[in-house]
């Protein structure tokens, strides 16, 4: 008898529990990250009665997490994978708005430069066309360099982007590194991870997964250590590494991200992050904004070139011979900051036409000096030996190694990078725009140099004279677009498998609501049930005493 | 499949911003009556339509050039026009002279009006374009070509012919040199020689103010009268090849602004297709998106309002 209120307090008992559960779950269908729990039942041990087992009664086992680690590592990738696409398609999308106004774009603002070159061979004498055609030089230049600032200004952005992605990602780490020991904790003390907890981390790493790419692999004791880059720890059981962002070791004013564990040097990991922000930021960075800085930097040098050479050829107002109209920014060279050589280089373009938009690495190996490039990998082999007399000469430059370089010094060659921001106008009188040609006759109704100039700038002089400076700059905006509206779909893409994703592990995971209040409803009844027993063994109960008192 | 709470309300939602982004996107389209916005809604159409834009800038200074060449050659055809009934009136001058019965007072007045012929001639020949260039200096527009000492003038022009752009194939010049024009003037007398206008005038009114006493006096003047008209019509012939080559320029230059008008039309045309939105066809997709958008949202309301809850009394 004592056994049978027993069993009915066992069943009140774990339908509280059930009920508690519930209640939590519905108390968290709003709380971001939360898995639903679930009460798990068991019979209590049978008792022996005669000849026979009796049961018991009911008993709670677990209150169990309903979640599934695979669909959680899938939601993960996918928002890594998404998260890396929309940075790079949001970034790229900036470049693409830049160059989206036709009324002061590149081609036309060419045109216009052209057109006052025409303004200038219409009236060679007249000091206004002329002055008209110094101001569209100084547009023309303007615009490029205008181009190349906002360039500029992007990656900047970038670079406190990635600071600060950096420093998100490291506080993450500390945030999962102090839920691992929390969770460790709770296991050795009930054998049972504390779910809350664990969604907690889980959030954590979700988070963690939008900013970088991650793998994870979980201990025995309930703790998870979390690596990026090629395997890089971020997190290993209670301590955390901190991410970090390093100075490229070519250029000190470009940053990457290096992974600082204790008592060592950062590992540079910024060309093995692939996903997440910091993915898509650093990927901008390498695929759309340096060459396209450097597709600007390569149309202001054969600009340059074409109008200055025949530019020289002329002869100006005062009857002398013209001198370069424009200035362009230089070849930017660098030095690995490991290399224990004093080499250094001296870097000059010898030959638009057979300027690339990529850049390059220079290394001395024990077999001699090997050069690449650094957009593809792919080698690139110079003719010549590098010294002054005899300089390496490879896709228009020239390249002269001074000083002393040692096994495993590397240097990086930017040809066409820094072009556009070093452009200007040299000429300020316009006496000194050299119209005529430096032939008999001459004077100052000669515009047979203005004419010239115009045919020099129609010629097709990039891309080893296949390319024109107008449809070069044509070209350059076409390839912004595609490479946006690749970046858009790609995101688009992403997003879809990432919703997915994230609908699966809901699916398992998520609270329903009408599944609760169905749960609500069994569990009360049950409960119910349970307290009527109570009752019953207690009339059980009094009638045994009546009996007995006769 | 089982869906979580938290989760119908999030794709419900996310649906509903999927339609209100395109929504937005074709309002944005209709705003600016745009459909190329930025080179990535169309980055083949977008490098076209630069293209055309281009060539539509091209062909407004192209236009320009042309209107500068054509005002140049009117103001030199005007100047060719005025050499020639000047000539003309020196050729009926000489006939005048060139007869036994006329005295000497009428023969000095006929030398009166040959000099301010030939000073208008000299005037003439150094007339200068609204921009105060010399219209027959060649390259040395600003140094006056011709300068007059007494009957003489020497050229100090150079042969310099200047050519304007007027087409992406087509340079036409606009204008000639004095030399070409008062100096390269066939030598009716010497076949494969050449005589300046201004020599020739000058030399009527040389053999005019000659003194006549003698019978070969007069015969001599006769013989060099007689020459002059000979090297007059020359000239006239001379003069009428320089307007007929002016004539046939703007001709040219006339025809390749209509080829080129055409061809503006033509890109104005494909320019608007491209870039330039279809206001029918946009309208009606956003009608079609407003719906797709009002219908989520309808349907969202009424689902999100069934709860099992409201049936636990």
């Amino acid at each position: 008898m004592a056994d049978f209120l027993s069993t009915g307090v066992s069943g009140l008992q774990a339908f509280q529990r059930a009920l508690d559960t519930t209640s939590h779950n519905i108390a968290n269908v709003g709380t971001e990250g939360y898995s639903r729990q679930r009460t798990d039942f068991a019979t209590r041990p049978p008792q022996i009665s005669g000849s026979s087992w009796v049961g018991t009664g009911v008993q709670v086992t677990a209150v169990q997490r309903i979640y599934d680690d695979l669909l959680a590592g899938q939601v993960r990738t996918s928002a890594s994978g998404f998260e890396r696409a929309d940075a790079f398609a949001s970034q790229t999308e900036r470049v693409n708005n830049l160059f989206s106004n036709t009324d002061t774009g590149l081609t036309v603002t060419l045109q216009r430069f052209t057109n006052a070159l025409q303004e200038m061979a219409d009236s060679p004498a007249s000091i206004a066309s002329r002055q008209v055609m110094l101001g569209e030089a100084q547009s023309l230049t303007e615009r490029l360099k205008s181009y190349d600032s906002q360039l500029a200004q992007f990656d900047r952005d970038i670079e406190s982007r990635i600071r600060s992605e950096a420093t998100e990602v490291t506080s993450l780490a500390q945030d999962i590194a102090r839920l691992n020991t929390q969770i460790a904790d709770g296991f050795a003390r009930t054998g049972q991870a504390p779910n809350d907890l664990l969604d907690q981390r889980d959030m954590a790493l979700d988070k963690l997964s939008t900013h970088i790419d991650i793998t994870t692999v979980k201990q025995d004791d309930g703790q998870l250590n979390v690596f990026v880059g090629s395997g890089q720890p971020l997190v290993i059981a209670g301590s955390s590494n901190q991410l970090v962002t390093v100075s490229d070791p070519f250029d000190s004013a470009r940053h990457g991200i290096a992974l600082q564990v204790a008592n060592g040097n950062p590992l540079d990991i910024t060309s093995s992050a692939s996903g997440g922000t910091l993915g898509g930021l650093i990927d901008f960075r390498t695929q759309v904004l340096d060459p396209t800085r450097n597709s600007l930097g390569r149309l202001s040098v054969g600009l340059a070139d074409v109008v200055n050479q025949q530019h020289r050829a002329g002869i100006d107002l005062t009857g002398a011979a013209g001198t370069d109209l424009f200035a362009v920014g230089g070849v930017q060279t660098f030095v690995h900051e490991d290399n224990t050589g004093t080499g250094s280089l001296s870097v000059t373009r010898t030959n638009t036409g057979a300027l690339t938009e990529g850049d390059y690495t220079l290394e001395l190996t024990a077999a001699g000096w090997a050069m690449k490039r650094s957009d593809t990998g792919a080698a690139v082999t110079p003719t010549g030996t590098g010294t002054a007399l005899d300089p390496f000469v490879v896709d228009g430059i020239s390249v002269v190694v001074n000083g002393t370089a040692q096994v495993g010094d590397r240097f990086a060659i930017h040809p066409t990078r820094g072009a556009a921001s070093g452009l200007n106008v040299l000429i300020s009188d316009p006496a000194k725009l050299a119209a005529a040609a430096n032939a008999v006759p001459s004077g100052p109704g000669d515009n047979r140099n203005a004419l010239a100039m115009i045919d020099a700038i129609g010629q097709p002089v990039l891309d080893g004279g296949t390319v024109s400076l107008d449809s070069q700059a044509s070209r350059m905006v076409g390839n912004i677009g595609v490479a946006t509206r690749q970046a858009q779909s790609t995101r688009d893409a992403q997003s879809i498998v990432h919703d997915d994703s994230v609908k699966s592990r809901d699916s398992v995971s998520g609270v329903n609501l009408d599944e609760e209040a169905a749960n609500l409803i069994r569990y009360q009844q049950a409960y119910q049930a349970a307290a009527q027993l109570i009752r019953v063994a207690s009339t059980l109960f009094d009638t045994l005493l009546s009996a007995a008192r006769g | 499949m089982r869906i979580s709470t938290a989760g119908m309300h999030n794709f419900a939602l996310a649906g509903m911003s999927e339609r209100s982004n395109a929504l937005i996107k074709t309002q944005s389209q209709i705003a600016t009556g745009k459909r190329i916005e930025t080179p990535a809604d169309d980055p083949s159409g977008a490098v076209r339509a630069l293209e055309l834009d281009r060539g539509l800038a091209e062909s407004q200074q192209f236009a320009r050039n042309s209107d500068i060449v054509t005002n140049r050659l009117s103001l030199e055809e005007q100047t060719l026009a005025d050499a020639t009934d000047l000539l003309q009136r020196v050729r009926e001058l000489t006939v005048q002279a060139n007869n036994a019965t006329i005295d000497a007072d009428a023969r000095q007045a006929i030398a009166a009006e040959l000099q301010v012929r030939f000073n208008e001639l000299v005037d003439m020949s150094n007339r200068r374009d609204s921009g105060g260039e010399y219209l027959f200096a060649g390259y040395s527009s600003q140094t006056q070509p011709f300068v007059q000492a007494g009957t003489t003038v020497t050229y100090a022009g150079d042969q310099g012919v200047r050519t304007l752009q007027t087409s992406q194939t087509q340079r036409i010049a606009d204008g000639h040199s004095g030399f070409e024009v008062f100096e390269n003037v066939d030598d009716a007398a010497n076949p494969g020689g050449t005589q300046t206008l201004f020599v020739t005038v000058g030399n009527v009114l040389s053999a005019l103010t000659r003194p006549i006493v003698t019978d070969a006096d007069r015969q001599q003047l006769a013989t060099d009268l007689g020459a002059a008209i000979g090297q007059l019509d020359s000239g006239l012939d001379h003069l009428s090849n320089v307007r007929a080559e002016v004539g046939a320029r703007l001709t040219t230059v006339e025809n390749t602004q209509s080829t080129r008008e055409d061809r503006d039309i033509e890109m104005q045309k494909e320019l608007s297709n491209l870039r330039d939105l279809d206001y029918a066809k946009a309208i009606t997709q956003l009608n079609l998106q407003q719906m797709g958008l009002q219908a989520a949202q309808a349907s969202y309301s009424r689902i999100a309002q069934l709860s099992l809850f409201d049936y636990l009394r």
